[in-house]
């Protein structure tokens, strides 16, 4: 199933030991499968604290990368208002560089108090987000923390 | 078990390309390509696979579950669906009364229109290697008609320094909501 005596690249498969190789049709449903997910996961998902102009990434998980270290860019907008700056391109450990564009996007606050979000796209790069009181429609700032979902 | 697999169960995030065979200068080896295209996989489309995964793994949802309160019986709320990294389940459960792998979800004393979900505090992947579980990120969705909101709180409910517990309460303009359907989804990150 391979060339010469070890698995070298490129891998032949096929075989009948699963414990030694990789038969055809497990590569194909891992390939299928991997297109799947990769089609429906987020891009990025973010939480952040706000308090007036004071804004705290307190996690970040991206297809690019992992942790607050390389989260997008947060900024004030206001009370209650937070905006959201991707960069125009990343790169993946292979250094190939590619852009995305924010198509979907979805915002919880978190917290004891009733709040709602709303997320608006402003580019293709920026979300703009917006949490308000649920008793009174206030615009407020997401003191316990707001989690965004990004889809491209 | 014969083998240990490299790295960390996938909710921990620490792979990268590497863990799954990745390298910057992978090669076909002794320079041959392919000789079938049904049958070879290529460097070239090895490491995209290993490249594509990682970058999956980084922002796949640790659990997503569904879950029906009972506030007005004051029993526990009914899970209706989860779907985790470590497993599905589509047959309901009693929030109090988990199957083991799969997270608690309680109302507390006293609480209506709000619902305690706890995970383990750790997990075992398909090969037995255990991995912390943090919740770093939750989001949560009130389902049906009720005009409200669904808020979550995550917390270390047992001072472990790690997050294993997702609060969520239900509340419109007036005050908390009782019976209500909610999705939750969360995230989690490093340890």
């Amino acid at each position: 199933m391979h060339f010469g005596a070890f698995g070298q690249l490129p891998i032949r498969l096929g075989g009948q030991d699963p414990t030694i190789g990789w038969t055809a049709r497990a590569h194909a449903r891992a390939a299928a499968d991997l297109a799947a997910v990769v089609r429906s996961l987020p891009i990025a998902v973010i939480t952040w604290t706000k308090s007036g102009a004071t804004l705290t990434a307190t996690g970040y998980n991206a297809m690019h990368g992992i942790g607050v270290q390389v989260a997008a860019t947060l900024s004030d907008g206001g009370t209650g208002i937070t905006i959201i700056d991707w960069s125009t391109q990343y790169l993946d450990a292979y250094e190939i560089a590619d852009g995305f564009s924010i198509r979907g996007h979805k915002a919880t606050a978190h917290g004891a108090t009733g709040l709602t979000t709303a997320t608006e796209l402003v580019t293709a790069v920026r979300v703009r987000v917006r949490t308000r009181l649920m008793s009174t429609g206030a615009l407020t700032d997401p003191t316990a923390g707001v989690t965004l979902a990004i889809w491209s | 078990m014969a083998i240990t697999p490299n790295g960390d169960p996938a909710w921990l995030r620490t792979a990268d390309h590497t863990t799954y065979g990745g390298n910057l200068n992978k090669q076909n080896y002794q320079s041959q390509g392919t000789v079938n295209a049904r049958t070879d996989i290529d460097s070239a489309e090895f490491v995209r696979m290993v490249e594509d995964l990682a970058a999956a793994v980084r922002t796949a949802p640790f659990c997503t579950l569904t879950y029906t309160a009972d506030d007005t019986g004051t029993n526990d709320p009914t899970v209706t669906f989860v779907n985790m990294m470590t497993g599905v389940r589509v047959l309901s459960y009693a929030g109090g009364s988990p199957p083991a792998g799969f997270p608690a979800v309680t109302r507390p004393v006293a609480g209506d229109g709000i619902a305690n979900i706890d995970f383990d505090a750790t997990s075992d992947d398909d090969y037995g290697v255990t991995g912390t579980i943090h919740i770093v990120h939750a989001m949560a969705q009130l389902n049906g008609t009720a005009f409200g909101s669904a808020n979550p709180t995550i917390s270390d409910f047992d001072a472990n320094t790690f997050n294993e517990r997702v609060q969520v309460r239900v509340a419109d303009d007036t005050g908390v909501l009782t019976d209500q359907n909610v999705t939750v989804t969360v995230w989690t990150g490093p340890v």
